[in-house]
């Protein structure tokens, strides 16, 4: 071929004249890049640039409003995590969050799922009905679940009356600071478990039959299959979503905002609320985006735990 | 030799029902109670419900009026602004993520590595609280407050979405697409006559997720296109959830409506949408 005879071309111009140069070019280079490029214009626009504004604003004293920014170091994340009590309350709030959602959904979702996969009537039909709260909005969710919770006329309510008790059941489980971050986490769960416990029926339903077959014929019960086939079986899954939830846990706000906004008095804040009220209500937009900015560092961890344990030879 | 089983075997499957059974009904009685109070006079909306009775799982005072007084306010532009919303982001996001997808599935090109990390990657560690207030600054900038571009192209990248069209296009056969190639087809032409006609699962499951996502957002919407003309469902009924002397019937009524749209759609491709949630990141 006469291709292969001929000198490598060395200048741009010989490049384009060279009809495989230009086809490697147009298939390697090109082509891809083409396809890529309106997402990576959206992605400019969406997530990069203001990312890397967000840093900038973080060491600025910026309020929000007009031009007068001074960079200020890093003044405002000494302040948050050395002056501000009210993000260290919130923060401890993520916290919580983070460990009731680490647990609560997880061990309802396994709980169901466990169900499920032996049930053979009408499996379906109690998969679909437990997985409808999860496509509903938040704000569907609020609201139905504010009028439940209702110290007057909710469940809480119902059952004093039923029960002849009076205030028992029928308090304020959204006003009173020691139970309106748990009930908000409550409400939250309701639509979120249904979630969990389909990836991880999916994840107990390619699992092959023949592990279980094998287990019964070495006389395992119930606990031991699950402990020993069931459980190693969807552990990538269940991994995956620690992960996930953990990062979640850090961003948490629909619900918050939309019932107590935070209150009272701060029992339900998180950062992504605090930050919200910075930006927006109190002027202080760099201080606000320090918060976004730790936020990511948390998620950030999270993510390096895990690739680090992966690498580590971790089976996730 | 058939032995009859004993009682005991019958606990566990007992069990089971039992404890799916309470599971169902901690699901279904809130969403019963709220659709029966939408079809209720508001002044009725809380009788049964306190002391509590079974009437209040059920209309039985059954009325529309919420629903029409809900439309003669308006309410109808705020479905038409969701649904065109929701769908425009399918069309739109679904092009540029299937192509995204295409491409970090099938080819070969320096800088993949490194443009799926930090396009994907970023994009599940970066959390929307940190990007949100300067996009937000950003989009003021562009003068896109109140405007369909301000509400529609942020929604439009979803690396979920990404994801799962990488993962199906890069298990598709490659003596498929050779063929194809070797008798001149384009790129292009692979895509759209080859490769989009065995994807329907894929397609179904990606235009289920982000449909559904936009349908139900709205903090975004919220904060860039409060104008009454321009608001979504979600938006009005997060603004009429504070206010003082709510009409509840009207706001159940209207969350009803948010809620049955998603419900529709995912309970017929119920096994397409937990494919591809299943399907993503979990190799």
């Amino acid at each position: 071929m006469a291709v292969l005879t001929q000198q490598k071309p060395t200048t741009v111009f010989e490049k384009l004249n060279d009809e495989t140069w230009r086809r490697k070019f147009l298939r390697n280079v090109l082509i891809p890049w083409l396809f890529i490029a309106p997402l990576l214009i959206l992605h400019i626009y969406v997530v990069t640039v203001p990312a890397v504004q967000g840093i900038y604003m973080s060491m600025t004293d910026w309020k929000g409003v007009g031009q007068n920014a001074n960079f200020i170091g890093l003044e405002n994340y000494r302040e948050l995590f050395f002056e501000d009590e009210t993000f260290g309350k919130a923060f401890g709030n993520n916290m919580i969050w983070m460990i009731f959602f680490l647990t609560v959904p997880f061990v309802l979702a396994l709980f169901a799922a466990t169900m499920l996969s032996q049930i053979k009537r009408g499996g379906m039909l109690y998969r679909s009905i437990l997985f409808i709260p999860y496509v509903l909005a938040s704000v569907v969710t609020i609201t139905i679940w504010k009028n439940l919770l209702n110290p007057q006329r909710g469940i809480g309510a119902a059952l004093d009356n039923m029960l002849g008790l009076e205030n028992t059941f029928g308090i304020a489980y959204l006003g009173r600071p020691e139970s309106a971050l748990m009930s908000i986490a409550f409400i939250d769960n309701w639509h979120f478990w249904g979630f969990l416990m389909i990836l991880f029926l999916a994840a107990m339903q390619a699992i092959p039959p023949v592990l279980y077959d094998a287990a019964k014929i070495d006389g395992a019960n119930r606990w031991d299959e699950f402990r020993h086939v069931t459980l190693p079986g969807i552990r990538p899954v269940v991994l995956f979503m620690f992960m996930m939830v953990a990062i979640w846990s850090f961003l948490a706000f629909d619900y918050i905002f939309l019932s107590t906004q935070g209150g009272p008095g701060g029992a339900s804040e998180v950062i992504a609320t605090l930050l919200y009220k910075n930006a927006f209500f109190r002027f202080e937009a760099g201080y606000g985006a320090a918060m976004g900015v730790v936020i990511s560092i948390f998620a950030g961890f999270i993510i390096m735990i895990f690739v680090t344990l992966r690498r580590r030879g971790w089976d996730i | 030799m058939k032995k009859a089983k004993p009682w005991t075997a019958y606990i566990q499957p007992a069990i089971a029902y039992i404890l799916l059974i309470s599971g169902v009904i901690i699901v279904v009685v809130p969403l019963m109670w709220a659709a029966a109070a939408s079809f209720t006079p508001n002044h009725k909306v809380f009788e049964y419900a306190y002391p509590f009775s079974w009437r209040a799982l059920f209309p039985v005072d059954f009325t529309m009026e919420a629903y029409d007084n809900l439309f003669e306010r308006g309410f109808g532009r705020a479905v038409g602004n969701s649904f065109f919303l929701a769908i425009a982001t399918v069309i739109i996001g679904g092009a540029a993520n299937a192509l995204a997808g295409f491409a970090f599935g099938r080819f070969e090109f320096r800088g993949k590595q490194f443009l799926f990390l930090s396009v994907i990657m970023l994009t599940f560690m970066v959390p929307v609280d940190l990007t949100a207030i300067p996009r937000y600054i950003l989009v003021n900038s562009f003068g896109w407050i109140n405007t369909w571009q301000g509400l529609l192209v942020p929604g439009l990248a979803n690396s979920l979405v990404i994801f799962l069209f990488r993962q199906f296009f890069a298990e598709i056969p490659q003596e498929l697409i050779d063929a194809a190639r070797v008798d001149g087809a384009s790129w292009l032409r692979v895509l759209f006559s080859i490769i989009l006609p065995i994807s329907k699962p894929v397609l179904v499951a990606a235009g289920l997720l982000m449909f559904i996502s936009q349908w139900n957002s709205f903090f975004w919407p919220l904060l860039i296109a409060p104008r009454q003309e321009m608001r979504v469902v979600q938006v009005e009924i997060s603004l009429a959830i504070g206010q003082y002397g709510t009409v509840w019937n009207e706001l159940l009524a209207g969350s009803m409506i948010a809620a049955i749209v998603p419900i529709l759609l995912v309970m017929p491709f119920q096994r397409y949408y937990v494919q591809a949630i299943t399907g993503t990141g979990l190799e």
